[in-house]
């Protein structure tokens, strides 16, 4: 046990690590018929290059979970079409659309679900499977191969 | 491919080629799930939904392992309404 502790403990941090990163990616869709070209906002951090009418940003922009406050600006005078407070869930993709009429601008938020990717590890799971191996540890090899013959 | 329904004052679409029908009723600010399309050209028409009313149509040529979203913006109301296709991946 001894032996297989300081291994478990790296693999258990390597996962752990590994599940906090997960992240969501958003890009953004100008769909404000016939406006200015926009450039859309999530907080400090996020921010678009100008988009036109029917254009959508080509960068999927990582953004860990949490609410954003998404926003779609005028480009030229910095005028502000629609603020919209949305909750990013981890590991998806999502495209925040800005679209309608000014002044009745809608916000929508697609989750593009083609781009889903696999469940992440659960920490729950992840920390019975660590109880179960700390309690129960795996056989020695050597003892593995008597086993299976 | 998708379908999202972003034209005011529009009414309910229903998306199709004249091969058959694609996405039915759809509303403006929804969206449709991914459908696996086969590649290839298409000329896709905006129905009013439920009849034969053509509001829209547009030529797409999809090619194999893209994602796509077609877009109906605009208004049918002030005779503006545009079919698009994002490329999303």
């Amino acid at each position: 046990m001894e032996a297989t502790s300081p291994v478990l403990l790296s693999l258990v941090l390597v996962l752990l690590v590994s599940t906090c990163q997960a992240e969501s990616a958003i890009r953004f869709l100008h769909a404000v018929a016939n406006e200015e070209p926009l450039f859309f906002s999530a907080g400090q951090t996020i921010r678009t290059d100008t988009l036109r009418y029917k254009q959508q940003s080509r960068a999927l922009f990582p953004v860990p979970s949490g609410v954003y406050p998404f926003q779609a600006a005028i480009s030229f005078n910095q005028s502000v079409v629609i603020a919209y407070d949305a909750y990013i869930k981890d590991e998806l993709n999502y495209t925040f659309v800005a679209a309608g009429l000014v002044p009745n601008v809608l916000p929508l938020l697609l989750i593009d679900e083609g781009d889903v990717k696999p469940e992440p590890v659960r920490l729950t799971r992840l920390l019975l499977w660590f109880f179960k191996h700390l309690i129960f540890p795996p056989l020695p090899l050597n003892r593995v191969l008597r086993l299976c013959g | 491919m998708r379908l999202t329904h972003l034209a005011t004052s529009t009414p309910a679409v229903d998306v199709g080629t004249k091969q058959g029908l694609m996405f039915g009723g759809y509303f403006y600010g929804t969206a449709s799930k991914y459908l696996p399309v086969e590649a290839g050209t298409y000329d896709v028409l905006v129905f009013r939904s439920g009849t034969t009313t053509v509001l829209g149509t547009l030529r797409v040529n999809l090619q194999s392992g893209n994602l796509y979203t077609g877009l109906i913006l605009g208004s049918s109301s002030n005779g503006s309404l545009v079919v698009s296709l994002n490329l999303d991946l």
